[in-house]
């Protein structure tokens, strides 16, 4: 095999430049062994990638950052849960929150849900934490961690996410108990479900929060304790 | 699934007529096939009536998607045409910019061979439009198929063209890495003309060994099949171009018992 071409610093000879390319362009030690339980996971979720198309074929591999969260939150993160049957709160018909976020719209189960606020005054920020946390919002005697979802579930370079957030957000939903709040663009409306409506998606995937996509109204439904449980350990989506 | 490419560093040698017409053919045989547009023009997009410079999926997200890493199914950016059997991953004006984009990018070259591993079950066949240069696009056209067509235009010029994609194929060799068994394919025969007639001779003489032992005539319902966005097979099967073509596919089809596509050589 031949030096990679970055390595060189004068123009080869045409063979050797062929060479090169061909090497670098055929080096299949890039592309990891897709086994075909990996390839039937790829096709099963065709319909909910579908879904974020615009969210997810610019995105490129999300890196972690830490957020400034305290130490013994930190510890009490559970193990990554994993799911290929419908969740608990699926059993049963159930109620979700469509809403709006960057163009993508979002749902997820009113049961989860903490109340909604409309945003008529400005957010505290919080300089030096991970940039997809807007702020402080002080909620009922405390402060909400204002989260801009768009910045997790869409790479800050897609050209979805070209308005700011702060022009875009008009409101808060509350989860955990109000300690978090996902800014919205707007509200749409409460759909009511069952779990057959939904095209479920194994929690090993990459997007763990991602429950499924609601088919008839292609929208992806967020697993909330997911969502959190990545929230409270400051990751953005691993 | 099978995977051909139809490949000429020549413009204007009947690439896409090739492409269009054996997987008019292969459809109407009741084969599930996918035709990949992967020149830059968009030619074959064209023909069936999609614009390259306003498809947002296309084959230029395959790329895209392996760079970022993600796992976003091949599916989503394929188009079924009007014509049963028959689907499209479209070109796009974007495919121009890949080689400058990914020019330390290692493993791109392999990109549409990994995307076609994802389709296999959904097709029998796949077949793949060349851009007329080396580059990106054209060794992840070779790198992702069994067999290459190679036609060449039965004129002078279409002769240099030929010689520049033998030696293109015999480079890659020499870099140690596979080429696809190869035929070259006679086109736009014209047997009243003396240059149709001594270019088909030179080819003889020369590439016997793959040369397809017939040729596809020149043929003005070309033209009209694809003003009309109907491959000729479809539009008039009983054509000679049509006919033509389906001798081809029999032949690609049903190699000879040494396991090649019948050439010239074996013909008296």
């Amino acid at each position: 095999m031949h030096k990679k071409p970055h390595e060189l610093h004068t123009l080869v000879e045409p063979q050797q430049a062929l060479g090169m390319y061909l090497d670098a362009l055929l080096d299949e030690t890039t592309f990891a062994v897709v086994d075909d339980k990996q390839k039937r996971h790829i096709i099963e979720n065709a319909a909910l990638e579908k879904a974020l198309e615009k969210a997810t074929t610019l995105a490129p591999e999300p890196e972690i950052e830490p957020v400034d969260t305290e130490p013994e939150q930190v510890a009490a993160v559970p193990q990554k849960q994993t799911r290929i049957a419908t969740p608990d709160w699926a059993k049963n018909r159930f109620q979700c929150l469509s809403f709006q976020v960057a163009g993508v719209t979002l749902a997820a189960p009113l049961e989860k849900l903490n109340g909604i606020v409309e945003l008529t005054e400005g957010i505290t920020e919080l300089p030096g934490y991970a940039p997809w946390v807007i702020g402080l919002l002080p909620n009922r005697g405390r402060n909400v961690q204002v989260v801009d979802v768009a910045k997790i579930i869409m790479p800050d370079e897609s050209d979805l996410v070209t308005l700011p957030t702060v022009e875009r957000m008009k409101f808060i939903i509350l989860l955990e108990d109000g300690k978090f709040g996902l800014a919205t663009d707007s509200i749409s409306q409460v759909l009511s479900l069952e779990a057959g409506d939904v095209r479920w998606r194994s929690t090993q995937s990459k997007r763990p929060w991602l429950a499924g996509t609601v088919i008839e109204k292609m929208c992806a439904l967020l697993e909330m304790d997911l969502l959190c449980e990545q929230l409270r350990a400051g990751l953005r989506g691993v | 699934m099978k995977t051909w490419s139809v490949a000429n560093q020549k413009g204007g040698v009947g690439k896409t007529t090739s492409v269009v017409s054996l997987g008019g053919l292969l459809a109407r045989r009741g084969h599930r096939t996918l035709l990949l547009d992967m020149d830059p023009h968009g030619s074959m997009s064209s023909y069936f009536g999609l614009d390259p410079d306003q498809t947002d999926a296309s084959l230029y997200r395959l790329f895209q998607i392996k760079q970022s890493k993600l796992t976003t199914p091949p599916q989503q950016f394929i188009h079924k045409t009007r014509f049963e059997n028959l689907s499209l991953l479209p070109a796009s004006t974007a495919l121009a910019t890949l080689d400058r984009q990914l020019s330390t990018s290692d493993g791109m070259g392999l990109v549409v061979k990994h995307a076609l591993d994802l389709l296999s079950t959904e097709y029998d066949f796949a077949l793949i439009d060349c851009p007329p240069l080396l580059g990106v696009l054209m060794v992840n056209a070779l790198a992702a198929c069994e067999h290459l067509v190679i036609p060449v235009q039965t004129e002078f010029l279409a002769v240099k063209g030929l010689e520049r994609m033998m030696q293109t194929l015999s480079m890659i060799g020499r870099a140690k890495h596979r080429v696809p068994e190869y035929t070259i394919l006679p086109t736009m025969f014209d047997r009243r003309t003396r240059a149709s007639v001594s270019t088909l001779q030179h080819l003889k003489d020369r590439y016997a060994s793959c040369l397809w032992r017939s040729v596809i005539p020149i043929d003005t319902e070309f033209r009209e099949a694809s003003r009309t966005g109907v491959p000729l097979p479809i539009r008039s099967p009983k054509d000679r171009g049509s006919l033509a073509y389906e001798e081809l596919l029999n032949d690609l089809l049903v190699p000879t018992a040494q396991g090649h596509v019948p050439v010239a050589a074996g013909v008296s």
